[in-house]
């Protein structure tokens, strides 16, 4: 990154600054309507199930297009062209394993946490504790990556020392989780979403204006600028094994826990899947327009241009706006950039509080005899506990090569969550010890194969060459966690299990 | 969270439970079968992007018109697709699924 050109490039001025206050003003006055609807620990967790699928829809698409979705990806087409398009068409594909296959059941059987429907199925303390752990690391990975992409483009854009930027951004996030719950949560995701959506479509058609309303135009210009290579695949991805295992890995955002989480803000079923299509309208039409996005900023800005502001090319859609909307809109950009960085770590902070209140304290420390008082307590501190130490990692890991984090969070959630959920909801034979072993080998194998890829040995311990050439072992550690935990489940299977699967679809199908 | 499955007293309450089992495993083995065979298209479309853009590269460079590369159809097909198999499927639930699942509650209950 080059700082003369981020200030020659990226003036934000004052329409950054106000849009972005207009923001934290509106969802902190969301945060005290909520907090004055808060009795339970079910009104904080979940925001009482009562919220819609076109509420719910909105903010699982949000949930998923943060600042990754919004500056990564248009920046990556914008940078290698096609080979960025990966990331477009795996998240509408995720989320429609989402919708087939979990959502449904996982709202049937589970309470606040996907860990309470392996729980249900399964009946082991052990597999909730192996849950919790992976969604607990799931929830720092995610707050760290998060807190630190903050830090650098709160930095960019507004000018603010990376550990300011980082404090402010994580004191915010405290306050609408411990305050407001899940209810403000969701109510700071569907206003970003919605405001990113109105940005998209805007830049977008912006671009489309400036090539006469022809798509075919768009491309072309892009090419024109950087060779027809952009239109075809092979400027980024290079290996065929690590596109395909990077495309499965990717699949994996069907398990995570926040997004699952979501699907307990619903009152029932219907409303899940019903909420999971509003997400994939929103995602369809989403990456269509980020497309445009990215091949026009690609041919309006340039690739050497955007480069030039931050090697990544996150900074590609704010120069875009800045080219074709001034200052202004720049600022607006800038504003909901750094408001989605805050939607999402709220979100993600809240599961990681329920993880480790109820999952952890309520069900496994006091066997489920907590009071409502003390749940309620124990949440609020496990809000604040899990927010202050992202703020502390945020601030230590500045400077930090993060993207064996996102290597690994890809990982675990494609081998460790994944496999045994979906065994658990389809296979009558799955064991406890089968679980087990699945979610372990899938943990495991995710840490030990991130270790010893080049995203650790090379990038990070400077080794010539790493021991596995793979950065994405979702092609070894997913199939690994599958095919252990059918083994062991077979050889461990006895009648009972088999007779209680009946029970879990009666419940699957109808609830409660 | 107060369900007590296996519960029954009688043998009246047996028998409907196990027509009800049955009931059961038929409506949640359609499901599936639905759930899955959408979920097979997903994956052969997806993963047939996948390989396309990594074996194919020539054939994914040949230009459809001016601009519009056979990659860049590829990958708009990938993202419209899981939207078409998402809409077929909430409206098979919303029509079929959400009715067979009401009438086992019915019988639960009656």
């Amino acid at each position: 990154m080059n700082p003369q050109a981020a200030a020659g490039q990226l003036h934000t001025g004052n329409t950054a600054i106000v849009a972005f206050l207009v923001f934290v003003l509106v969802t902190l006055a969301v945060t005290y309507w909520a907090a004055r609807r808060m009795h339970s620990t079910e009104d904080y967790y979940v925001a009482g199930r009562n919220m819609s699928a076109l509420q719910n829809g909105l903010a699982v698409a949000g949930d998923f297009i943060g600042a990754a979705g919004f500056l990564g990806v248009s920046g990556l087409i914008a940078l290698a062209g096609y080979d960025g398009l990966i990331f477009c068409g795996s998240a509408v594909a995720a989320f429609l394993l989402m919708m087939l296959l979990l959502v449904e059941a996982v709202r049937n059987l589970g309470k606040y946490t996907f860990a309470d429907v392996l729980m249900y199925r399964l009946q082991s303390p052990t597999i909730r504790v192996l849950a919790a752990l992976s969604a607990l690391s799931l929830v720092m990975m995610f707050i760290i990556m998060q807190l630190v992409g903050a830090g650098s483009l709160v930095g960019l854009l507004f000018h603010i020392p990376y550990h300011i930027a980082v404090i402010i951004m994580g004191l915010i996030m405290l306050v609408y989780v411990l305050f407001g719950g899940m209810l403000a949560t969701t109510w700071v995701q569907i206003i970003k979403c919605v405001l990113m959506m109105i940005v998209a479509l805007v830049v977008a058609i912006m671009v489309l204006a400036a090539s006469g309303f022809h798509l075919g135009a768009v491309f072309n210009a892009a090419a024109a600028h950087n060779g027809v290579g952009v239109l075809a695949p092979g400027k980024f991805l290079t290996s065929p094994l690590e596109t395909i295992s990077l495309g499965l890995s990717l699949l994996g955002v069907a398990g995570l826990p926040h997004v699952l989480m979501r699907a307990y803000t619903v009152p029932d079923a219907r409303t899940a899947r019903r909420s999971l299509f509003v997400a994939i309208t929103v995602l369809t039409v989403f990456y269509f327009l980020i497309v445009i996005v990215g091949y026009g900023a690609m041919s309006i800005v340039g690739s050497g241009v955007i480069r030039g502001v931050e090697r990544g090319g996150n900074m590609a859609l704010p120069l875009l706006a800045n080219h074709l909307g001034g200052e202004a809109f720049l600022g607006f950009v800038a504003a909901i950039a750094v408001a989605t960085i805050l939607a999402n770590i709220s979100g993600v902070l809240i599961t990681g509080a329920a993880t480790l209140s109820h999952d952890i304290w309520v069900s496994l420390v006091r066997h489920g005899k907590a009071g409502p008082g003390e749940q309620m307590r124990v949440a609020k501190i496990a809000t604040v506990l899990l927010g202050l130490i992202g703020i502390v990692l945020g601030i230590l890991f500045r400077g930090q090569n993060l993207a064996f984090l996102v290597g690994l969070a890809n990982s675990v959630a494609v081998s460790a969550n994944l496999p045994v959920l979906i065994l658990a909801l389809f296979w009558r034979r799955l064991t406890a010890a089968g679980a087990i072993t699945g979610m372990v080998a899938g943990l495991g194998g995710s840490l030990l194969l991130i270790y010893l890829s080049p995203l650790i040995q090379v990038d990070i311990l400077h080794k010539a060459a790493p021991i596995i050439a793979l950065r994405n072992p979702g092609i070894i550690a997913c199939p690994l966690a599958f095919v252990l935990a059918i083994v062991v489940s077979l050889a461990t299977y006895k009648k009972a299990d088999g007779e209680r699967f009946t029970e879990i679809q009666r419940r699957m199908l109808i609830g409660a | 969270m107060s369900t007590q499955p296996g519960n029954s007293g009688n043998s009246v309450v047996a028998t409907t439970a196990a027509v009800n089992a049955e009931a059961i495993r038929v409506v949640a083995l359609r499901r599936s079968r639905v759930a899955w065979l959408l979920t097979v298209i997903l994956l052969v479309v997806y993963f047939a992007y996948l390989l396309l853009s990594s074996f194919a590269k020539g054939f994914m460079a040949i230009q459809v018109t001016s601009g519009i590369t056979v990659a860049i159809v590829v990958g708009f097909i990938t993202i419209i697709v899981p939207w078409i198999l998402a809409w077929i499927y909430l409206n098979w639930a919303n029509k079929h699924h959400d009715a067979a699942c009401d009438r086992i509650s019915r019988e639960k209950t009656s």
